[in-house]
């Protein structure tokens, strides 16, 4: 498949892959776009076209590697991109599932209290979920935005900011995915009857669609963020 | 359980990601580091405890290499342009599918999958195992209580990680409660 480009039409593209949709609502783009193509939407809404074409070519294509084009897009442009991420996940996705295994489990046609486990496992969960966000918020991303800044006005790096650096984040950064696969396995395979067999199916989407977002979303942090934000403190140390 | 750790070591660009693709298509979660010259190779082999690596022969000499590991569970498959002649090689040409049967039987040896498609359920001490993690225990109690070996209560549970595909120690907790193994009000998840 050929990779999509400023001259692709948006809806083509949503058309290959609907849960685009749901990515390109973080830039604010929803449907009701027409005919028109990525780069006249991106002039529009004032959203750069190469970030915007490396976010939408690596969801629809796993194989897909953004090469030269790494270098010309701002990093506070990747981590606002991210930042809407957590905030739909956390704001979004995981209260519409923790209302969804809510229902599962409260259902009393048919009643079922070993039910209520899915619902402990789950905000076990989304709590190791929310840690691992906050974290990011609160540490990682204003180090890598303090960096960028740094890398571009030819400062120092002083005090605070040399304690923690990315290779501290990719050694801390764990798989969040883990949990999330156990539950969707133990939902697949042993949950006991009677339950709301539809319910288990709403929630098996909606935990799948999750999983494959984080997926998108921890591949990004691991390849494209980490090695820039690598490359520049090498030349911020080079420089002193 | 710790995360599968694969460190690809190789002088090419172009090997090192084509590796990391494959690797990640796969689909095994396992996290993978690159690398392009042994001083930083041995750097990050120390400090993010990799399991795996990967390395281009064209790199070191295998003596060379296995200089730079102490650590016994390290294991190191070659990447070879020439012949893989030996169990710790893999040809450059190899494709997808024999790279993941190659993955297997090298960080599990011995352990064939089409055996494990006859095996169905837990086995008496394997439940016994589940009851106990569940209810909190770590290794080292669950081997004095049930009068086991460390390493044997280690195998009892990859056994259960493979035949119930649940990692995570609250996972199997929950799979505890609901098939009756424990009850809701004796575990912590
Ligand atoms: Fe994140
Ligand atoms: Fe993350």
């Amino acid at each position: 498949m050929k990779p999509f480009d400023s001259k692709t039409k948006l809806a083509e593209a949503v058309f290959q892959d609907f849960n685009l949709l749901r990515v390109i609502s973080r830039f604010g783009i929803f449907p009701g776009f027409g005919d028109k193509t990525i780069g006249e939407i991106c002039k529009k809404k004032e959203i750069d076209p190469v970030f915007f074409l490396i976010i939408v070519n690596s969801f629809t294509n796993k194989r897909y590697f953004p090469s030269h084009e790494l270098a010309d897009f701002s990093l506070s442009q990747m981590v606002s991109y991210l930042q809407k991420t957590h905030t739909y996940y956390l704001d979004f996705q995981l209260p519409l599932i923790g209302d969804m295994i809510d229902n599962l489990c409260n259902n009393r046609n048919p009643e079922n209290k070993k039910l209520m486990v899915m619902k402990q496992f789950f905000s076990a969960y989304r709590k190791e979920l929310t840690d691992h966000i906050n974290r990011e918020e609160k540490i990682t991303f204003p180090y890598v935005l303090r960096i960028e800044q740094i890398f571009s006005n030819s400062e120092s790096i002083q005090g605070k900011e040399s304690d923690y650096d990315m290779l501290t984040y990719e050694k801390e950064h764990d798989n969040v995915e883990e949990k999330l696969i156990d539950l969707k396995n133990i939902m697949i395979k042993y949950l006991p009857e009677p339950f709301d067999h539809e319910m288990v199916i709403r929630i098996l989407t909606e935990l799948s669609w999750l999983e494959k977002d984080l997926n998108e979303h921890s591949r990004i942090e691991d390849t494209i963020m980490i090695p820039r934000v690598k490359i520049m403190e090498v030349g911020i140390r080079k420089r002193f | 359980m710790s995360q599968l750790k694969i460190l690809v070591l190789s002088l090419s660009n172009i090997i090192r990601l084509g590796i990391q693709q494959s690797l990640s298509d796969l689909n095994i979660g396992a996290k993978v580091y690159l690398s392009s010259e042994i001083d930083s190779a041995k750097d990050i082999i120390e400090k993010l405890k990799i399991s795996l690596i990967i390395v281009d022969e064209n790199i070191a000499s295998a003596n060379e290499f296995e200089k730079l590991t102490t650590n016994p569970d390290l294991k190191i498959l070659y990447l070879s342009f020439r012949s893989a002649d030996i169990f710790e090689k893999m040809h450059i040409n190899i494709n997808q599918k024999e790279l993941g049967e190659k993955l297997r039987e090298y960080i599990n040896p011995g352990k064939d999958i089409k055996n494990q498609e006859g095996e169905k359920g837990l086995s008496k001490r394997e439940n016994e195992v589940v009851r106990m993690l569940s209810l909190g225990a770590g290794n080292k109690e669950i081997a004095q209580k049930l009068h086991l070996s460390l390493h044997t209560v280690l195998t009892h549970r990859k056994n259960i990680i493979r035949k119930l595909g649940i990692k995570t120690t609250s996972g199997i907790t929950v799979y505890a409660i609901l098939n009756g193994i424990i009850t809701i009000e004796e575990a912590t998840i």
